[in-house]
């Protein structure tokens, strides 16, 4: 084959594919990037809307809510009476269990309070309950002994004084 | 020249794209409103459906079963230091369980913005044996208002015990659409289930219609 066009006729044509291929190019991105924008536009548009109208209607439901304020404030105090009562409840000690229970304690401590005459010695332990189980019991089981004081030495943890007399021996 | 005026369109487009770009995305540009007023718009959204679920829940709420359930909660848990009552309760359960009420002493100060005044009283009672100062706490366990009793003192025929009675102002709470309403129907069924066989002293007077300021929010 031989080429009948000259070099130059050649490179003409490529330029001016080349020029068209761009053009048309460009035309998409502009077109597709216009489209874009109107998109962005249109949301745009959409959100403001959007806001206002949900502006609108959390104003209106907050005036709906201020009208019924007084029982929104009775519920939530009684929210917050009910954990105070709960607080009160798990924190004190249940004393009615010493008339009713007898049984060895949780006991993590003993202590010696005081070694002259009237022996004393204080039993210190988390479980209240357990613990004064424990006191009443030894009282019970040996005559000498005898509950001088009950007291909450932290949160949590109790102590009872015992006093053991001359001759006891738990 | 002419032959490069093709490029001139391209060339207009790029620099279209280019500069617009900056300044839909530059630093505070368009795209950071756009952004931003999306942000603002989802958190309306939650606050208008908080507002609705609380909206439902206070709108099924009788006020005056709600005041009553409140006013037998301070019931509970006095809104107000009362060394009255207090001492109303020890004495009944002293006399209740067979022990004579001797005296008692404490420190009562004013009641102050804080609910960390104690009401707190040390009580001196006469009795013959242990049983009658089990009953006594027995009896003040299970009355209302509550009591704590933190110290129980033996002495020769007499038991001093240090008796503290709960109290609590009523709490300000602050208001807003963040807030939720709680639900507390299981809580307080709970409360009422586990204080059902608790005595209430009839000369106790701790409801809301005996001048205890609702105090609503701040």
């Amino acid at each position: 084959m031989i080429n009948l066009l000259p070099t130059s006729a050649v490179a003409n044509a490529n330029l001016s594919s080349l020029k068209h291929k761009i053009t048309i190019l460009s035309t998409v991105v502009l077109v597709g990037y216009v489209l874009l924008l109107a998109g962005l536009a249109g949301r745009s548009w959409y959100l403001t809307n959007q806001t206002t109208t949900v502006s609108t209607q959390i104003a209106n439901l907050t005036s709906q809510v201020g009208q019924l304020a007084e029982v929104e404030a009775v519920l939530r105090q009684q929210d917050d009476r009910i954990k105070l009562i709960n607080q009160v409840l798990n924190d004190r000690v249940d004393l009615a269990q010493i008339a009713s229970e007898l049984g060895t304690g949780s006991v993590t401590e003993w202590k010696y309070l005081s070694l002259t005459d009237d022996q004393k010695v204080a039993v210190v332990g988390s479980d209240s309950t357990s613990l004064e189980t424990y006191a009443i019991g030894l009282q019970n089981k040996f005559q000498a002994v005898n509950i001088a004081a009950l007291s909450r030495i932290s949160q949590g943890q109790w102590q009872i004084n015992l006093g053991l007399g001359r001759s006891s021996q738990p | 020249m002419k032959a490069w005026s093709w490029i001139s369109y391209p060339a207009v487009v790029v620099v279209v794209i280019l500069a617009s770009m900056t300044m839909l995305f530059g630093n505070l540009g368009l795209w950071d409103k756009f952004t931003a007023r999306q942000s603002q718009l989802q958190k309306n959204v939650e606050i208008e459906a908080q507002l609705r679920t609380k909206l439902a829940k206070l709108q099924a709420a009788d006020l005056v079963t709600e005041r009553q359930n409140l006013d037998y909660l301070i019931q509970v848990l006095p809104a107000n230091k009362n060394i009255s009552v207090l001492l109303a309760q020890i004495g009944q359960a002293a006399s209740a369980s067979g022990a004579i009420f001797e005296g008692f002493r404490g420190q009562i100060g004013e009641i102050s913005a804080t609910s960390s005044d104690a009401l707190e009283l040390e009580v001196t009672l006469q009795i013959t044996d242990m049983y009658q100062l089990q009953q006594t706490l027995a009896i003040l366990e299970t009355s209302l208002p509550l009591v704590e009793v933190n110290q129980v003192k033996m002495a020769m025929g007499k038991a001093i015990l240090t008796v503290e009675g709960a109290w609590s102002l009523l709490a300000k709470l602050p208001s807003g659409a963040q807030y939720e309403v709680p639900d507390i129907s299981n809580s307080l069924t709970q409360i009422r289930s586990q204080l059902g066989n608790y005595t209430t002293l009839s000369q106790v007077e701790t409801s809301l219609d005996a001048g205890v300021n609702l105090a609503p929010f701040q």
